[in-house]
């Protein structure tokens, strides 16, 4: 009994802490915040149609209201009326700085609250993408995701070689490193860490919590049953950014997709752990999210969804991947200069 | 002159640069307890923290969605009990993406009337929006008036207030009328006999009321 608890405490710890390669996390982090960074972007267009305390979609007194009972903080009640574009902006620019890889283990966290800030603010108009950047900001942030592909780590390699280089710009680097921000800045390693693989195994964990109560709150339906949910997604024309119903002529189309929706997502938290099956799992997960972005206009959504798929594939590939580019790219370029 | 033992690759000679004070420190019972041991103990507590942290984290966004009814009873009330942290971190979802069923969708009419009787109609969401996202967003914010006004017709009054003000702001109207208006989806059997998606008879309004600026500049319902 005892060793089977022993074997059992050991699986769990190579499953979430075992030293993870950290380029997964950081490939990750340039769509999952460029996503976040648009979201954030776009709501500049009705920024006081939907954040004004008085006078918009949602006011201060009815989200108050409606919150009464929630464990839901946002700083925009702390934040004057005439500050509020400043803190927009401000918002924006910690988000592009860790879009680029700027002292991520603080403009991580920055970004976690922001998300949190601003969907708590109007909480009437999230929906699935919302729930997505949550959980990006929240494991991106545990992770040390500007170890690599950051303005971080190239900042650190061009430190390195100054320091060496110059003694007097050893000394500013010195003085600068006194910056209190500086030294949990440079933390970000480009080793192996626990905190990489805890981020990653968050990410797929979560998906397959998500693909799991998908598919389980379908089968509280009627129509996801006897197939016709596919057709009334596709005569939803509120939702319809592109005409599907030529669909009606092809029941045996719209039925299959319909069940064969919930069974892929009731199965995903299964199969996407066999390594021979991931691929294909994954692939039949891309084909939907990129239906429902053509055909539903949930663009953002879809891509979000897509983008956490990152967090399944090892960072060998990325490095093989990368290689290949780097290869392709110096026999191309000459070729290219040429022309 | 005797040769010097080089040191081994772990023992790193202690310089007046590189001296930072000393590795031991006292316990509580007075004995020496040495930095290496601390530190050790210091990550084994850290990790366990962690190792708690990650169980209570994943039942966190676990019970959301589970705690949906039809749920059993002691699901939703360990959810009450737990509900602090998902909603703390924005994980407090369900992830019921079109389930149960795939529904009817709401929309927002309104009709703005001017202090001269010219009038403007409109409703949210307007599909000529660009980019998609706020389309989505409007769309949210009208598909929320029956979750909200079913569940609390208080706070359903004071939603429709709200979309009352924003739209008086937007039209600069001295008054507007809203209707919420459902969009029944068009079945397979009326499609294939000819019905389109929006015909007239698949949308049904219901009044929300009219709101009008009064003299302290406050909107109101008539």
């Amino acid at each position: 009994m005892i060793d089977l608890l022993a074997k059992a405490w050991d699986s769990w710890q190579r499953f979430w802490f075992a030293k993870e390669n950290l380029l997964t996390v950081c490939v990750m982090r340039w769509p999952m915040v460029g996503m976040i960074l648009y979201t954030h972007l776009i709501w500049t267009f009705d920024f006081e149609a939907f954040f004004a305390d008085q006078a918009s979609w949602q006011s201060r007194e009815f989200v108050r209201e409606y919150q009464s009972e929630q464990f839901a903080y946002s700083f925009w009640w702390y934040i004057p009326s005439q500050w509020m574009w400043t803190a927009h902006f401000v918002s924006l620019a910690i988000l592009s700085l860790f879009w680029i890889g700027f002292a991520t283990p603080i403009t991580g966290w920055l970004c976690f609250i922001i998300v949190v800030s601003y969907a708590n603010r109007v909480p009437l108009a999230m929906y699935g993408l919302d729930q997505v950047n949550g959980i990006a900001a929240l494991y991106l942030a545990i992770a040390p995701c500007g170890g690599r592909l950051s303005v971080d780590a190239w900042i650190r390699r061009r430190l390195q070689n100054v320091n060496a280089a110059s003694r007097v710009v050893g000394r500013t680097i010195g003085w600068v490193s006194k910056v209190p921000f500086w030294d949990v800045c440079q933390r970000t390693y480009d080793r192996p860490t626990s905190s990489a693989r805890l981020s990653m195994r968050l990410f797929q964990v979560h998906l397959c919590f998500i693909y799991l109560w998908g598919g389980l709150g379908k089968l509280q339906g009627e129509t996801w049953w006897n197939g016709e949910a596919v057709w009334l997604t596709a005569a939803s024309l509120d939702y319809q950014s592109n005409d599907l119903t030529w669909m009606a002529h092809f029941p045996w189309l719209y039925q299959s997709l319909s069940v064969a929706t919930w069974v892929w997502e009731i199965s995903f938290p299964i199969l996407i752990w066999q390594p021979r099956l991931r691929l294909w799992v994954l692939m039949v997960g891309v084909m939907m999210h990129l239906g429902i972005g053509m055909f539903l206009g949930m663009w953002t959504f879809g891509l979000a969804m897509i983008f956490m798929y990152l967090a399944f594939v090892p960072p060998e590939t990325y490095n093989l991947v990368w290689l290949q580019i780097v290869s392709a790219f110096r026999n191309i370029s000459p070729v290219a200069v040429e022309s | 002159m005797a040769p010097s033992l080089p040191l081994p690759a772990t023992v790193q000679p202690v310089t007046v640069q590189n001296y930072s004070g000393p590795t031991d420190l006292p316990s509580d019972d007075g004995e020496w307890l040495s930095d290496s041991t601390m530190k050790n103990w210091l990550r084994r507590i850290g990790f366990g923290v962690v190792n708690v942290w990650l169980v209570f984290h994943l039942v966190g966004v676990f019970l959301p969605a589970f705690s949906i009814p039809p749920s059993p009873e002691i699901v939703r009330d360990l959810y009450w009990s737990l509900r602090f942290y998902p909603q703390a971190i924005y994980m407090d979802h369900g992830y019921h993406f079109f389930g149960p069923d795939p529904g009817d969708s709401t929309l927002l009419r309104y009709v703005a009337i001017h202090d001269d009787g010219r009038s403007v109609r409109g409703t949210y969401p307007n599909r000529d929006i660009f980019p998609r996202l706020r389309y989505h967003r409007h769309f949210m914010l009208t598909e929320a008036i029956p979750r909200v006004a079913d569940y609390d017709e208080g706070l359903g009054a004071l939603q429709a207030k709200g979309y009352a003000e924003q739209i008086l702001k937007a039209t600069q109207a001295k008054s507007v009328r809203l209707y919420r208006v459902t969009h029944r989806i068009t079945d397979i059997d009326r499609f294939l006999a000819g019905g389109r998606l929006d015909d007239p008879e698949t949308y049904f309004d219901e009044s929300l009321g009219t709101f009008m600026i009064d003299d302290q500049l406050s909107v109101v319902q008539r």
